[in-house]
Order: structure tokens, then C-alpha cells, then sequence
């Protein structure tokens, strides 16, 4: 299982990194719980939202 | 036979076909993904980004098309028909009205690559979680490593000196915008997916996705703008109203 923390450090650290990251604030604290798998599963769901348009938002995508 | 068909010989037509149409409804994003990154990298060369991350920004362009095919590919495996690939299309980007070109262009970079491709990256991950069978796994294994890198587009460029303190100022304004945007569109996306999952074909339940979606947002994304110097009051009352 990935953690958030690794997904933060892989992502965000390493993307910084790349251009030298001058200027980050490297004592950000990153709380990570990890990934909680005992969520309920019998919350009401939402079928119809398929595809709103949102001029804010790029797609959601991939 | 493949060993990959061969392999779901004895999952139900129904199960299949339900899988099938999501990896065919994700190879569609995929391509909206290629083409957003394709209008990014041309703002990013407009306003002189660093070369690494001009050089990220265009791999990723070039794996979203793959990403793509690979989607593709396992509809026609679930579907056992032949499935097309979808048709190229020019997604829509944000008008971002009152933005300077240059504060437009960061702000595209960091609505498709710090949000949505972070988002990704938690969406697939969780999915890889999920996911028992070798076609699924492979795939998704590549996808994880693949969003990840997409990710970095924006981060590097936000770490890269392109941004000076009133940049920074702007930029921590309009992010609950974005957040609130991208996170409701990702709540919807996961929303239309079978609700129980889809347990051993990569796909949680809903509720599920649903926690990791706010989670990567207070987790990953919030934190990582900390990192760079934007500042997130505004913004992580935005996240936690989602």
C-alpha cells in the first residue's frame, strides 16, 4: 500500500528537487494517517454526477 | 487464448462488461489528460519555464497517449470485442477571467498537474490496491509511476524561481477556487463508479475513493503548496468544506 507520505515526498520533495527547489520550506509537516480501508460501504451514492461542466476545472482526468 | 483472457475466463459476462466500459471511460480521460497537458506545455514555453520541466510536461503529454492505448487495450480484454480507440479532442481549459496570461498559465499548471495529477496519482495508487489481476496490475502499476511524474510537472515549476511574492499572493487567491473545482469534479468522477467496487479488477468502493480524494487534497496537496510558499489558509477551508 502506497501512504500519502510517500506519495508526498515521491510527487512533491522529488518534483521540487528537480529545479533545485530554492526557497521551499522544508519544515513542512506532512500528517499522514495512511489510508483508511474500514470506511463504511453502505453511504448513499451519487449515480447522476457524471460530467458536470465546471469552467474551473480541467476535466478530471488521467 | 491469452494467459491475460485466459485468466478472467471465469469472471461473469456482467462483471466484465461493467469493468470493460470503465477502462473505456478511462481511456477517453486519458486523451482529455494528452490534450491538456499539449495546451500546458505551449503556456510553459510562452512564459519561459524551466527546461526540466518543459521536458516533464512533454513526456507526460506523450504518456497520456499511452496511457491511453493501454486503457484500451484492457476494455477489449474485459469486453472481448474490439474497442476503438476514442477520437482526439481539445479539452477545455479554464478562463481564469482577470488573470495575467503568466498567472493564467501557473494557474493551469497547477489546476491539471498539483491537483488533478496528484489526485490521480492517490486515485490510481488506491487502485493498485485493489487490483489482483496481472493485466489490471500491470497497467496500473505503470499508471501510478507515470501520474506521479505528472504531478512533478507543477511542482517543479512552482519550486523553479518562475514566481515572485506577489505571484505567490495571487496564486494562494485563487487556489480555493481550484481546489474546490478539481476536488468536486474528482468526488463526481469516483461518484459514478460501482458503488460496492469492483474487489480484485482495481476499482475500491466509492465511499472509499471518496476519504483518499480529501485525504491526498489535506495530505498531499495543501502541504505541498506550504512547500513551495503559497499560502494555504484560504484554500484548506476550501478543502475541508468539500
Amino acid at each position: 500500500m502506497t501512504h500519502n507520505r510517500d506519495l508526498f515526498r515521491a510527487i512533491v520533495i522529488s518534483g521540487a528537487a528537480l529545479v533545485g527547489g530554492a526557497g521551499c520550506n522544508d519544515d513542512v509537516e506532512v500528517a499522514d494517517a495512511g489510508h483508511d480501508a474500514s470506511v463504511p460501504r453502505d453511504m448513499d451514492t451519487n449515480k447522476d454526477l457524471k460530467e458536470p461542466f465546471n469552467a474551473d476545472a480541467f476535466p478530471a482526468i488521467l | 487464448m491469452s494467459a491475460a483472457a485466459d485468466e478472467l475466463a471465469s469472471v461473469s459476462p456482467e462483471l466484465r462488461r461493467t469493468v470493460g466500459l470503465i477502462w473505456a471511460d478511462r481511456a477517453r480521460t486519458e486523451l482529455g489528460a494528452g490534450s491538456g497537458f499539449a495546451q500546458v506545455i505551449v503556456e510553459l514555453y510562452a512564459i519561459g519555464a524551466h527546461t526540466e520541466v518543459l521536458s516533464l510536461a512533454t513526456e507526460a503529454a506523450h504518456q497520456e497517449v499511452e496511457h491511453a492505448e493501454s486503457c484500451r487495450a484492457l476494455a477489449e480484454l474485459y469486453l472481448g470485442e474490439r474497442v476503438v480507440m476514442p477520437t482526439p479532442k481539445k479539452v477545455g481549459v479554464p478562463a481564469h477571467e482577470g488573470a495575467t496570461d503568466a498567472l493564467r498559465a501557473t494557474l493551469h499548471v497547477i489546476g491539471l498537474s498539483c491537483i488533478n495529477e496528484t489526485l490521480a496519482a492517490e486515485f490510481v495508487a488506491r487502485c493498485l490496491d485493489h487490483a489482483e489481476y496481472s493485466a489490471v496490475r500491470e497497467a496500473t502499476s505503470t499508471h501510478l509511476r507515470d501520474e506521479i511524474g505528472h504531478a512533478r510537472v507543477g511542482w517543479a515549476h512552482l519550486a523553479s524561481g518562475v514566481l515572485d511574492k506577489a505571484d505567490r499572493a495571487a496564486v494562494a487567491q485563487w487556489l480555493p477556487r481550484l481546489i474546490t473545482a478539481n476536488g468536486e469534479h474528482w468526488l463526481g468522477r469516483v461518484r459514478a463508479l460501482p458503488q460496492d467496487g469492483v474487489p480484485g479488477h482495481g476499482y475500491p468502493p466509492v465511499v472509499e475513493l471518496e476519504a483518499s480524494i480529501r485525504k491526498a487534497l489535506a495530505e498531499i496537496v495543501l502541504p505541498g503548496m506550504s512547500h513551495v510558499g503559497i499560502d494555504v489558509t484560504d484554500a484548506a477551508r476550501a478543502a475541508s468544506a468539500l
